[in-house]
């Protein structure tokens, strides 16, 4: 069976829009710009993110099918219209098509907390926004961005916490492993919004600065990629840690990613963790002191830099090792942890020498 | 249909997927022997909504699960920190495990998958941390209301409830489609020996959000849902959860699992073409493709559990694509969506068990309510009553807002020999 190969990818991140001032500002080690959080309801006006600067969606998509749209949908349309710079995919309807596979948290949060507000505060129930409702359903970021570029195969939305970017990348590489798309945009996405602050704060600490962005991978079938193969996908695996044992469960993870990769721990040139907030987080970085010397721990740009990035976390780690100069056949690694339990591995290859395309 | 069978397919070669267990939650029935007598009857659960407040809405008529005991239900999920969805989903998995006769040690000696399909995930507990913000402001926000609130919560619930750590899990939000699209990836899990048993399907719980966006667009029926009706005014939201239980014709025959139906195949597409309507070649494209993965000819499909909402819309439109690939003598077509209502993510999971019921117990539910068969949508609806059938092959639709379009064959299931195993 062939393994996938990324021949593309690009971002919209706390840098700015597309992939090149990512991949800058991780090489740099740069912290990301923070900024004030928009202005919307429950905002905190001290709350600083590090938010796309000045993104707005329909100066970013223009007027047309845009009103009312979510900024989480926003972000990743802009991501997908970036990642296929304006070619987009033709001979959707005689084939198996262009798929699509995005991670999110939950939505815009935001979005659906201001739609039962209008519903619990207007003259009548039902005095909710027509041009809201679109967002109301779940998968409206990876279906309008379908839309936009007419992609006609596979459009799956997955919510995984923390792993939606290892779990979108897993089941991108399982579509075409399995037939079902030519090809597949996979990655996660992540919204500023105030709602998302206060629910974040509350669970993690206020002293949590929130990133926002999307990151998406543009993967092919080794044995037919069209592009210049930049990464080859060798596993993903993924389990639940049972009661608050995220260092033993990831560790059975990287085991079995390593083994169905078949590479050893020795081999990894650089191993990225996800980092996140409390003993999720904590237990990961013990596994990678007791797996990896410290210099493949640090290796690649750290994910933190882009301020608390939830369910976008494991694209920009794909992004951190996909922007990380080196020499081609390296191996690396990521591993994400979600403190509801969720933990898991990718291993890659990465073919690109990590410079501007 | 062994002919078909024997095509070689993207299948050829790979390992057979069977259902062997079913839960159920439904404004019918909770299990899957209240679910099937109720189908078999025809029975409607329409009813008042209770979960929410609905004064002021035009109807606060819906599909409700009732006399749900989620303390009964659940031995190590615990309801009170834990939103209706989950419970719906953890409980359903439960159901399933039960009823295919496993239990949890069979599960963790094995890798499995766990896919949840929902529409809105825990959104309900969206709408009570709004209405929380609105009196009590930020306090509102507490330390657990990022975990209760997250989509994932339904697929992790399943694993929890089972206490479950060598499994994959993700909760599929691709709308009221993604019952399917969890099965599909159950399917491919199963089959390609990434997994040997998978927990899959969908559920959804009632909410002010959803309920208001739909009576907002006029979609929602006063009375009753007609799917295929002249008369249809719409839908009515509903909830519930269909967890079905897959695992390897292999492993089924070994323990001497009894087999609902065998998972033949599945198609996934997306319309990419309006974020709300459906579009006829898409979907008519979307059941090519599940037919071809399924090495199914159209002549051999007996019946089709059709998305049927009710809204004018959608039955229209699936009905015409349904007669672009079957011509103009389509199966039975039935919509279940009129005794269950809308339940969403739940809404094709519940729809394959159906499926996977008729082939068992050779009955096809009837389409409920129904008064006069739209000339726009000229199919045989099996209206009002169910009728005893041979059901070999059934296709179980499922389409979405944003065109995410899928549809999953299941056939009845002959043992290596021949035999048909009942």
């Amino acid at each position: 069976m062939s393994t996938a190969v990324i021949t593309a990818w690009s971002a919209v991140s706390p840098y700015g829009t597309g992939r090149d001032p990512l991949a800058a500002g991780l090489r740099a080690r740069a912290e990301a710009p923070a900024s004030a959080g928009p202005e919307e309801w429950t905002a905190d006006p001290d709350a600083t993110a590090r938010v796309v600067p000045g993104f707005e969606v329909r100066d970013a998509l223009g007027k047309v099918g845009t009103r009312g749209m979510d900024r989480l949908t926003g972000l990743t349309a802009v991501t997908v219209r970036e990642l296929l710079s304006g070619t987009d995919p033709a001979g959707e309807d005689a084939a198996l098509g262009t798929g699509l596979v995005l991670g999110i948290a939950s939505g815009s949060v935001q979005g659906f907390m201001e739609f039962t507000k209008s519903s619990l505060e207007g003259d009548s129930p039902i005095d909710v926004s027509p041009s809201k409702i679109p967002n109301m359903a779940m998968n409206r970021a990876a279906s309008a961005s379908a839309i936009r570029h007419r992609l006609k195969g596979p459009n799956t939305t997955v919510a995984a916490g923390r792993l939606s970017g290892l779990v979108a990348l897993d089941q991108a590489c399982r579509l075409l492993a399995d037939g079902r798309a030519e090809r597949v945009l996979a990655g996660s996405a992540e919204e500023y919004s105030a709602t998302r602050a206060h629910l974040t704060h509350a669970a993690h600490g206020t002293g949590v600065v929130l990133g926002e962005g999307c990151v998406m991978v543009l993967l092919e079938s080794g044995d037919a990629a069209t592009g210049e193969p930049l990464a080859e996908v060798l596993a993903v695996h993924h389990r639940v840690a049972p009661d608050g044992d995220f260092a033993g469960a990831l560790t059975a993870a990287v085991r079995a990613a390593l083994a169905e990769a078949g590479v050893a721990a020795g081999a990894v040139w650089a191993a990225v963790p996800g980092e996140a907030p409390g003993a999720a987080g904590e237990q990961e970085l013990r596994v990678h002191e007791e797996l990896f010397p410290a210099e493949v721990r640090t290796r690649a740009a750290s994910v933190a830099l882009l301020g608390e990035m939830a369910a976008a976390t494991g694209a920009y780690q794909l992004a951190a090792l996909l922007s990380e100069p080196g020499e081609p056949g390296r191996i690396a690694l990521v591993t994400t942890t979600d403190p509801d339990g969720p933990v898991g591995c990718a291993v890659l290859r990465l073919l690109t020498d990590g410079a501007d395309a | 249909m062994s002919a078909a069978r024997t095509t070689a397919g993207p299948a050829a070669g790979a390992r057979r997927v069977v259902l062997t267990g079913c839960g159920a939650l439904s404004s019918i029935g909770n299990g899957i022997a209240e679910f099937t007598e109720g189908l078999r009857a025809g029975r409607v659960g329409t009813g008042d909504i209770t979960v929410f407040d609905t004064t002021g809405f035009p109807s606060g008529r819906g599909h409700q699960v009732h006399g749900f005991d989620a303390a009964a239900r659940l031995r190590r999920v615990r309801p009170e920190p834990t939103g209706r969805a989950t419970q719906f989903a953890a409980a359903a998995a439960r159901m399933a495990l039960d009823d295919a006769g496993l239990d949890e040690d069979w599960l963790r000696e094995r890798r499995g998958t766990v896919v949840v399909g929902t529409t809105d995930g825990e959104v309900g507990e969206l709408d009570l941390l709004t209405e929380s913000a609105l009196t009590l402001g930020l306090a509102a926000f507490t330390g657990a209301s990022l975990g209760r609130t997250a989509t994932g919560s339904l697929a992790l619930g399943v694993v929890r409830e089972l206490g479950l750590s060598d499994v994959e899990t993700s909760t599929v939000a691709t709308a009221c489609a993604a019952g399917n699209y969890a099965i599909g990836a159950g399917f491919d899990a199963i089959r390609s020996g990434r997994a040997e048993w998978a927990l899959v399907g969908g559920a959804d719980a009632l909410n002010r959000k959803t309920f208001a966006g739909f009576a907002r667009l006029g979609l929602i029926a006063p009375d009753e849902c007609r799917p295929f009706d002249a008369e249809r005014r719409g839908l009515l939201t509903g909830e519930g959860a269909g967890l079905l239980l897959l695992e390897t014709e292999e492993s089924a025959l070994a323990r001497g699992a009894e087999i609902y139906a065998e998972v033949l195949g599945y198609g996934i597409n997306c319309d990419a073409s309006h974020p709300t309507a459906p579009e006829r070649d898409s979907v008519a494209r979307c059941i090519r493709l599940a037919l071809e993965n399924a090495s199914v000819k159209p002549e051999e499909v007996d019946l089709i559990s059709a998305h049927g909402t009710g809204t004018p819309t959608n039955d229209t439109t699936e009905i015409a694509a349904i007669r672009q690939v079957y011509g103009d003598r389509p199966p039975r077509t039935v919509g279940v969506k009129a005794m269950i209502g809308h339940t969403m993510g739940a809404a094709s999971a519940l729809g394959a068990i159906a499926s996977a019921l008729a082939v068992r117990h050779g009955f096809v539910p009837p389409t409920a309510n129904h008064r006069t068969t739209d000339p726009d949508c000229p199919v045989d609806v099996v209206p009002n009553a169910s009728v005893d059938a041979d059901v070999r092959i059934v296709q179980n639709n499922g389409l979405a807002f944003g065109g995410n379009n899928a549809v999953v064959l299941l056939g009845r299931h002959k043992s290596p020999r021949g035999e048909s195993v009942r």
